[in-house]
Formats: structure tokens, sequence, C-alpha cells
């Protein structure tokens, strides 16, 4: 066994004659906020609900927090918070009166439970409404309780199925914020999401799609994997010259000229704006900008699926 | 849109099953199981006197398909313990003097019948009154009725017991099938499975909370029975709350059967309402089980229900002991372990 929190060897789940997950092999770090990324129907739900220990795998296995799922099911549930895509709490028992149930049912002791009811309201800013019933709640509170009920005993990994979709932008940062704020109280957190701009803030995806795993790493990672290094924008006095000065180089991996300038990609943008600059000027070309292109992660996502499935049809 | 209500209807099985099914199975349940006239009363003779004319009407009695002579007694006290445990409905007393007394001035027949059951007591005494006037038409023979139990043969003292069980059968079971089913249609599910508790303790809860509410209401039908409608209740408390307790056990388990093959409160309630017409005509509710045609007779011996009435109406009414509901105390306590056996099994903790 590795020290990673979770760790999946082969994980696959069939239904029917569906493969939802196909020989899933992950790992996620203590202490990191690790992003499932993938688009709907790709297995991300199946995934975590084997985790979770919610369902049985058909075949390979995963261990979550040191114990595995098929196995020792309760032992994975009793340490971690699971936040199922779709709410279900009970909208006939007011917001305290959920956290008191299942802080319960985790045998959370009553005192304490109290405590940690208090502290947690606070945190997703749901203490003005603890008399409330869930029902009466708005959709975004709904979610912040959902959140708030998977935290009561104290779980070191949390796993968010979706925590944000639907949600609004301003309350999705809001997310986060919690995220963050208890990522660096110690929780790691699992996270599937679709959406690209949640995913640019983890600390490492893993992208699937079609129940297979495409690509891991950072983001910055990932990015670089999917054009083959990192794009830089060039802007000279004499576009033709340059490119012409460049194309041999060695150090630019792919020149293409547009309107605008001239665009590059290199290995590591950092190290090869600085070089570049100083190698133009050395051969009399006026440098008048150079930048860094940021590529989005759809870019990315769409990149690397496109890859997998030509190199799945070989 | 008439189409695409159609369409809805025949997408949805349940429904289409129940629209289409539910009317030829209530009237052909009904057609069987009221058949209009009460017949195969089991009846015990005591024959005190033995004289030919005697055994002229034995044969007569005999003859008639109202009731079936399943014993002969030569005394009261042992026709009497036939009745009491519900062996025998009815029995039929010829005095020794009969054969004297018809040619002397007249003779007196008597019928004792069990209270308990007012609808065959009710019809077998006009019949044992034809009986005796066809016998002969010159000498005069009286048919005099004694009611055992229920003197004044009321209605509420035949329907209440039944009421208590139909009731159990049905409103617990209703109730935790749309308990769990709600917490499979409102997503609740999810969140709970996802806790360490075990599916064992998940469904204990909640039979838990139903165990306690079916008593109490199952207590309160009994009080309001007597204290309002004057049910006298003859046999011991403590043993009609063993049969309670047992019995809704069962209805929950069988509740918690329905639950595992319905994905919503409201396929759960259409699944319990077919079965639900078939216990309460079929159990012997309002009308004997030995009247009903033997087409439906096999299906009313192994409902539960059937059971737990014959029990309630034996210790309520007739004031029987234990050693009289043995076997419905048996019977009811095996269909109990199976069903909460399969409900434990059934009631699995993983989503699918």
């Amino acid at each position: 066994m590795t020290g990673n929190i979770v760790q999946t060897s082969g994980l696959t789940k069939q239904f029917g004659t569906l493969v939802a997950v196909d020989h899933v092999d992950l790992s996620v770090r203590g202490g990191e906020i690790f992003g499932f990324l993938g688009p709907n129907g790709a297995g991300k739900t199946t995934t975590v609900r084997i985790l979770c220990g919610l369902m049985a795998p058909t075949s390979g296995g995963a261990f979550v927090v040191g114990h595995d799922v098929v196995r020792e099911p309760e032992e994975v549930k009793q340490r971690i918070g699971y936040m199922p895509q779709s709410y279900g709490l009970y909208d006939d028992l007011t917001v305290e009166e959920n956290l008191d149930f299942f802080g319960s049912v985790y045998r959370v002791p009553p005192n304490e439970r109290r405590k940690r009811a208090q502290d947690i309201l606070q945190l997703v800013r749901l203490d003005e409404f603890r008399k409330q019933f869930a029902g009466q709640l708005s959709g975004g509170m709904k979610r912040r309780l959902s959140l708030a009920v998977s935290l009561v005993h104290n779980p070191e990994l949390l796993i968010l199925d979706e925590p944000t979709a639907g949600i609004d932008p301003p309350l999705r940062r809001i997310f986060w914020e919690y995220f963050r704020k208890l990522n660096r109280l110690g929780v790691t957190f699992f996270i599937n999401t679709h959406y690209m701009d949640e995913a640019e803030l983890c600390d490492r995806l893993a992208l699937i799609n079609y129940g297979r795993i495409v690509a891991v790493g950072t983001p910055v990672e990932l990015k670089r994997k999917a054009i083959g290094g990192e794009r830089i924008e060039l802007l000279t006095g004499d576009l033709s010259k340059t490119q012409a000065i460049l194309k041999d180089s060695g150090f630019v991996r792919e020149i293409t000229v547009s309107d605008g300038g001239i665009q590059l990609i290199v290995d590591e943008a950092a190290t090869a704006i600085p070089k570049l600059a100083s190698f133009l000027r050395e051969r009399g070309i006026e440098v008048i900008q150079v930048r860094q292109l940021q590529t989005s992660l759809e870019d990315v996502f769409i990149n690397l699926i496109r890859e997998a499935g030509e190199k799945s049809r070989l | 849109m008439t189409r695409k209500e159609v369409t809805h209807l025949i997408r949805n099985r349940r429904v289409f099953a129940l629209t289409l099914f539910m009317p030829l199975l209530l009237m052909t349940i009904v057609g069987l199981a009221f058949t209009g006239e009460v017949k195969h009363i089991t009846t015990v003779i005591v024959n005190k006197d033995g004289r030919p004319l005697s055994q002229v009407l034995v044969d007569a009695l005999r003859a008639s398909d109202v009731l079936r002579i399943r014993f002969y007694s030569e005394e009261e006290p042992q026709a009497e313990a036939l009745i009491q445990n519900g062996l025998a409905k009815v029995a039929i007393v010829i005095p020794a003097t009969f054969e004297d007394d018809v040619k002397l001035s007249g003779a007196v027949v008597y019928v004792m019948v069990d209270g308990s059951d007012p609808v065959s007591a009710g019809a077998v005494v006009p019949v044992v009154q034809e009986i005796a006037l066809g016998f002969t038409s010159k000498l005069r023979v009286q048919v005099e009725r004694l009611v055992l139990y229920n003197p004044s043969l009321r209605y509420i003292d035949f329907i209440a017991p039944a009421i208590v069980g139909i009731f159990l059968q049905i409103f617990p079971m209703i109730l935790i099938s749309m308990a769990i089913a709600g917490e499979r249609e409102r997503g609740t599910i999810e969140q709970l499975i996802a806790t360490p508790l075990s599916g064992f303790e998940i469904l204990l809860g909640k039979l838990f909370v139903y165990m306690a509410f079916g008593l109490l209401s199952a207590t309160s039908m009994l009080i309001v029975a007597v204290y309002a409608f004057d049910l006298v209740v003859r046999g011991n408390v403590l043993l009609i709350g063993m049969f309670l307790a047992v019995f809704l056990t069962a209805s929950l388990g069988l509740g918690t059967l329905v639950s595992a093959g319905s994905r919503t409160q409201m396929q759960a309630v259409q699944t319990i309402m077919p079965m639900i017409y078939i216990m309460i005509f079929l159990s012997g509710t309002f009308y004997p089980i030995e009247a009903m045609s033997p087409l439906v007779q096999p299906i009313s011996y192994v409902l539960p229900l059937t059971y737990m009435i014959h029990a309630l109406r034996a210790v309520i009414v007739k004031g029987a002991g234990l050693d009289l509901v043995t076997n419905d105390l048996l019977f009811l306590s095996g269909y109990t372990v199976i069903m909460i056996l399969l409900a434990v099994v059934v009631f699995r903790k993983k989503l699918e």
C-alpha cells in the first residue's frame, strides 16, 4: 500500500452491456484537492459511488482512507464525507435537525455534535437559518446544507459529486472558498466536476471519458501535455525574418504566423521567454512584445480526448 | 391529448396492469367469496334419543348442503367444546325424549350456535327449522336457538376483531413501504447509505417506530370497540397483545418487501392495493370461509390475515386460551419469521 488516501486499481463497473467505469487506476494524495473532470455520463458519479462504498465494483478494487471499499465499507464511510449530486436531505427536518441526525448516525457524541454543528453552520453561513425546515431553503442554501452534512463527523476526505452543478457563479466561488479553507485544515478533496474553471482550481486532475482515464496531472502539466508545451505570442519588427531564424534555433517546437504575430510552442514559457528575447536581439530583430498565451483547460480537454480517441482507434 | 394520455397509461406498466386487471380481479373475488348463501357450516350432532325417528331427522339434516356434519356426540359439553375450539360452528341437539315428544305434544330440537360468527349462526336456524318442518307435517317439531358467546348475535362482536386484524395488515404495511420508497424517491437513501449505519440498523429503526404506532392504534381501536360499542373481551388481554405484536411484525416485513420493488411511494401503494382487496374479502372478515367457493378457499387458508382474524375472534369473543389458538400462533409466527428474514435480505444497503 502506498500512502495515498484513495488508490484504485483496475476499477470497473458494468451495467448490463454498458461499461460505465473501465479499468480506472487513480491515486489521490492526502491533503490535495483532486479534481475528477469529465463530461456528463463519463462515469464520474459511478466511480465516486464505488469509492464511497455505495456500490460494488464489477471488478478491480479501491482503497480509501486505507480500507478496502468492498470488504470494509463501514470503515471507509465513517472516515469520509460524501455529498451526492442530488440533494438528499430531509425536507421536513430543520437545518439543525438534519445536522444532528447525521451526526448521531456517524456516532458523534451529543455535546461534540452541537459544537461541531455550530462551527459548520458558521462556515457555510447557515447559522441564521438553523431553525428553518430544509425544504424551505433556496437551492443554493440546500447545497450548503448538503456540504455541511458531509462535514458533521470531521472526515479526513470529502468526496463531492458535482457540488456546484447548477449553482450561479458567485455562489460557486464561495463554495471554493469553503473548500480552500477546509483544505488548509487538512481535509483532502475529491471533486467531480465538468466545469473547466473549477478544474483550474484543483491541485491535480484526472480526465475521464467513456469510463476511461484519459490523463492525470496538475492543470499546468495537462496543458503542456495537450499542446506539447506552452504557447508564446511574439511580435517583432520583421515577422518573416523572425520565423526563418527561429525555425532552426532548436528551442522552439512549433511556429505559426498570423496577422497579429507569431505563435510559438516551447517546452516551458518561463525559461523560453528571456532566452528568446536575447536570442532575437543578438540577431538584430526588434522585439516589440512577447507574452505567454493561456491555454484553456477546455481546449486541453478536447485535445486530450481527441488524442485518446485516435489512439484507441489504432 | 388523448393519445398522449393513453401512451402514459400503457408505459406505466404498474398502473396499466392495475386498470386492466383490478376490476376483473375485484369482481371475481367478490363473486367467489360471497356465494350468496351460507353453505357447509360445520356441524356436530348430539343425538340423545337414537331411536328410528331421530335417525330420520339426522338423515334429513345430513342431506342439506347448508350443513356439513363433521361430528357426532353424546353429550352437550363435548359439542360445546367443539364449538369453543372452532372445529364446529353449530351443534344440533336432539333430546332423549324426542320420539315420545313428537308423538305427544311436539318436540323441541336445540340448535347451539357460535355467536362469534353471526352470519353462520343466523343462517343455520331457519334451515334446521325448514328441515324439521319437512320432516313431518303432521307432527310438530320446534327449533330453539341457544347462542353461545355473543348472545345477541351482534355483528360488531363479529366484525370488530376482524377490523383490528385488517387494520394491522394494511396500515403498517403501507406506512413502512411508503417510508422506505419515500427515501428512495426523495434521494435521501443515497445520503443515508453513505453513513456507517448498517442496512439492518436502518430497517430496525423504521420497524420500531411503526411497530409502536401499530400497537397503539390497534389498542385504541379495541378500546373504542369496548367502551363505545360494548364489545366484550372474554379472553386474555396479554394473549391478544401477543397476536397483535406478531402479526404487526409480519405486516411490516411484507411492507418492506413491497418497498424493495418500488422506486416511488406511488408504486408502493399501487402494489399494495390489489393485495388489500384479496386479503379483506378472502380472509373471512365479513363472510365465513366455509361458505366461499372452493376455488378461493385455498387462498384464504394461506392468508395470514385469516389466521389472525380467527384467533382474535376466538380469544376476544369466545374467550379462548392459548391452547385453542396454538395453530394460529404457530402459523403466524412462522410467517413472521419468514417475512422478516426476507425483508432483511431484500433491504440491502447498496445502490443499483
